[in-house]
């Protein structure tokens, strides 16, 4: 990704989300978002979630403070703890095409999120 | 608030007190940027950056103390904001224990909170080291009004954390014929060190009933896995009840650690690394031990020692045999081992390669950490190579603790090698291009903004 998408990302996410917070880690820009919410009937219905900006990686990550369970009662799979800026936060795989120069960041992270819908 | 610490690098404390003693007028001074954290223990106050002024920076003094011109002050603090660190200032006394002149005091209380107005978010500070204490005022994010209360912990020989326990004539005779240490301050040091092992199994077990059989104040055993079968021939823990009722590893060390030695505190955390509560119990350890089989918890240990200064001794172990063999007693091909220690400063896994990110990748079958499988019971099951490495890696603990060896014994980096029975020394050195170490050391909680 270029400084310019990053730029843009965390603009985009600092106005969508109420709360939304940006740092610098190691190169890399970091928004917290404070609540963001999971695909009905998952518990929690909302939780707190992080979008990694890397200018080395070609999209952005989101992870999620808590791990939830999906609308069918179950772990969701390949969900994992992972540390970020000394916090733990959980990565989980999704599936989301990106095209810097197309698509929003909200756009990401919410078609991301859309993966605990998934009945596993 | 809970006590701050201040942590320096090795190399930040080499160069800062060899730049500091130095006689001459007027008296030495240095600057070091300073990030911090919080940790459930602590306040971090966390430098690796130290800034000594060019002669060129100073303004011409009557008195003792150093004056440096206005123009340097506003440079230092533009470099300061735009890496978002506070700034420290340190100088150097004679005295046991150090104190803060009222000059020192005066000019601290003057400079911090001018320093705070323009960078708010990080601490700042004026320090007087001495011979074997530290003082001074510290300004932290979001107070009013400097603190006094510090302490003050770097890296040499071994790791120094002012203020030094007391060392009363009386107790000393306790200790007199100790081989370690002569007085009873070591066994102090020994005692207030709270040190995480991660992994209670083959290795963990055997450091764990270590460390409390030398009086460690506090083990955090970092585990979420249950006895099984397996460990009989792998842990030197594990008892035939812990088998049947498949007990949390963690709770069998705790039960057999207090059995040996009924005084030691053993805090059980039955969590994996990277979940929360293994994370906040590694943040407030003086030492961690990492004794775990795969090399993303590795990276993962490696990251909380880098951001908090934190040293990290590692082992690992495996038993190479030949695959799809139906020999009863299969040629064994090799058993490689390491001890690896991380003092903050020094070389890490990353700069000597053990950790790429391509082994990361290989681990995942490159599909990322989401897909990271983790396989209890690997290859190592066989207690006596385990121990081996165990007892090695609590001579390091000693070490950092103690400082028994002389520098030039001094080895980041052992390679075992079971079949000779050997532990040997390799050299290995800080990378200076090493992404983590350039990103990550004494990096802290990063600063949030909205």
């Amino acid at each position: 990704m270029s400084h310019e998408t990053i730029t843009r990302c965390v603009a985009e996410l600092l106005e969508a989300y109420r709360g939304a917070q940006r740092a610098d880690d190691g190169g890399r820009a970091l928004v917290r978002l404070k609540e963001v919410g999971l695909p009905e009937g998952c518990v929690p219905a909302t939780t707190a979630a992080l979008v990694i900006l890397d200018p080395g990686q070609p999209k952005p990550r989101v992870l999620v403070r808590d791990k939830p369970r999906t609308p069918a009662g179950v772990d969701p799979r390949n969900v994992s703890p992972e540390i970020v800026a000394g916090e733990t936060w959980y990565t989980f795989s999704y599936n989301v095409a990106w095209d810097e120069n197309k698509h929003t960041a909200v756009q990401f992270v919410e078609s991301a999120l859309r993966r605990f819908a998934k009945n596993e | 608030m809970s006590s701050i610490q201040i942590r320096l690098t090795r190399p930040s404390a080499k160069r800062l007190l060899e730049h500091l003693k130095q006689f001459q007028f007027p008296e030495p001074m240095a600057f070091a940027f300073a990030r911090h954290a919080k940790t459930p223990r602590h306040d971090l106050v966390l430098c690796d950056d130290i800034v000594i002024p060019p002669a060129s920076a100073f303004l011409s003094s009557a008195g003792h103390g150093a004056r440096w011109k206005g123009s340097y002050m506003i440079e230092l603090l533009n470099e300061a904001a735009a890496r978002e660190c506070g700034l420290f200032i340190f100088h150097f006394h004679g005295g046991s224990p150090v104190r803060m002149s009222g000059d020192d005091l005066a000019s601290g209380g003057e400079l911090l909170p001018k320093f705070q107005l323009i960078i708010p978010m990080r601490p700042h500070g004026s320090i007087v080291l001495g011979e074997d204490s530290a003082a001074g005022l510290i300004l932290m994010p979001g107070r009013e009004t400097p603190t006094e209360r510090f302490t003050f912990r770097f890296f040499e020989r071994r790791m120094v954390t002012y203020p030094l326990p007391e060392d009363p004539p009386r107790e000393r005779l306790r200790f007199e014929r100790q081989p370690l240490a002569r007085g009873s301050r070591v066994w102090k040091v020994l005692a207030q060190s709270k040190i995480a092992v991660v992994g209670q199994s083959g290795g963990g077990m055997h450091v764990a009933q270590q460390l409390a059989q030398l009086g460690v104040g506090e083990i955090l055993g970092i585990d979420n896995d249950h006895v099984e079968e397996g460990n009989r021939y792998a842990a030197v823990l594990v008892s035939e009840d812990d088998i049947k009722g498949k007990s949390p590893k963690v709770e069998a060390v705790r039960r057999h650690v207090v059995r040996i030695v009924p005084s030691v505190k053993y805090t059980p955390v039955a969590a994996r690394v990277p979940e929360k509560e293994a994370l906040e119990a590694l943040k407030q350890a003086d030492i961690i031990v990492g004794c775990v089989n795969n090399l993303h918890a590795r990276a993962d240990l490696q990251e909380v020692a880098l951001r908090y200064l934190i040293p990290y001794v590692d082992i690992g172990l495996s038993v190479e045999t030949e695959r799809d063999s139906s020999d009863e007693f299969p040629l064994i091909q090799a058993i490689p081992g390491n001890v690896f220690t991380f003092v903050p400063g020094g070389p890490c896994l990353w700069c000597t390669e053990f950790l790429t990110e391509e082994k990361l990748e290989k681990e995942t079958e490159s599909r990322g950490r989401p897909y990271l499988r983790t396989v209890d019971n690997a290859d190592a099951l066989v207690v006596s190579f385990n121990g081996v490495l165990a007892s090695q890696a609590v001579n390091e603990i000693l070490q950092l603790l103690t400082g028994f060896a002389p520098e030039e014994y001094l080895s980041f980096y052992k390679k075992y090698d079971g079949f000779a029975g050997v532990l040997a020394p390799w050299t290995v050195r800080r990378n200076e291009r090493c992404p983590k170490c350039s990103s990550l050391l004494a990096a802290g909680d990063p600063v949030w903004r909205s």
